[in-house]
């Protein structure tokens, strides 16, 4: 399993939609991993990784709407990192789709995917985290 | 910049400190006289442009890398494939912009460029001016070569 209980950060609702992201790039991974011919994996690929991009929207937005409401004073800081990485993985689909999903480029995508993904939860968000228990603003 | 000058400590500070939070492993230097494994390695070359410039190389030995890959992804891996070699990329790209900030943090101002991955079976430097860390974890040994010179 993917997802590690040392990833919370101790703010539940947060906590929730993280495992919820990180369960979802690992149905993406699980089927881009599998042995197996690529154009039969393909649909499946595709799938998960629609489903997976969907929620990293889903997701961004709803930390960001949350670090409003607590008066988080790197909110701003923290909107470009999520803006800068959702527009990465918007243009990476775009490709994908444009040049019919080379295997190679969409591997590449998910190593670089998850190293982020789990430095900016443990390293980025943590941040948060120690700002909400320092200003008990949970 | 003479060779002793070197800053290698941020980016000794920057490895431990994301080895710990990505991977919840600690590191540590092995002596210099000590000779880095022989085996194939993920080069990853990252250049660095400003009050310092040249490039910083971290060379992943294959055990290594795939330790690394089996730790984050949760998932079997026993080759240097595109899916391994860019989440080390994306690691080193993470190491070396927390070394830039804490540079900055000291006034020395840099920005790095994006990481230039290649398959290696050489582990040395091929520079005579760069300060080489052999260290080690759970996961096994690595090796970073940084040749930087100061423009200030």
């Amino acid at each position: 399993m993917m997802w590690k209980e040392k990833y919370k950060i101790g703010i539940p609702q947060i906590d929730k939609q993280h495992k919820e992201l990180f369960d979802r790039v690992e149905q993406f991974l699980t089927a881009l991993r599998k042995e197996g011919d690529w154009q039969e994996k393909l649909p499946e690929i595709k799938k998960t990784l629609l489903f997976m991009q969907n929620y990293v929207v889903v997701h961004f937005d709803a930390e960001e709407v949350y670090q409003k409401k607590i008066g988080y004073p790197d909110l701003q800081q923290h909107h470009l990192i999520h803006k800068e990485f959702t527009d990465y993985v918007m243009q990476c689909a775009h490709d994908f789709e444009k040049e019919g999903y080379p295997e190679q480029s969409v591997q590449k995508f998910a190593g670089k995917l998850l190293a982020w993904l789990i430095n900016h939860v443990v390293a980025t968000d943590l941040k948060m985290s120690d700002y909400v228990k320092k200003e008990g603003a949970l | 910049m003479e060779k002793q000058q070197l800053p290698e400590k941020p980016f000794l500070d920057a490895t431990k400190s994301v080895f710990k939070s990505m991977l919840d492993m600690d590191i540590d230097s092995l002596p210099g006289d000590e000779n880095p494994k022989q085996e194939e390695n993920v080069r990853i070359e990252i250049a660095m442009v400003g009050d310092l410039s040249g490039s910083v190389v971290y060379n992943f030995p294959k055990s290594t890398t795939l330790n690394i890959v089996k730790t984050l992804s949760g998932m079997e891996a026993d080759r240097l494939d595109d899916f391994a070699t860019s989440m080390l990329g994306e690691m080193a790209n993470i190491i070396s912009g927390n070394a830039a900030t804490s540079l900055s943090g000291a006034n020395c101002k840099c920005d790095i460029r994006p990481p230039q991955i290649t398959i290696s079976h050489m582990a040395q430097s091929d520079s005579h001016n760069s300060v080489d860390m052999l260290l080690h974890s759970q996961v096994g040994e690595l090796c970073e070569h940084i040749c930087l010179s100061s423009n200030v």
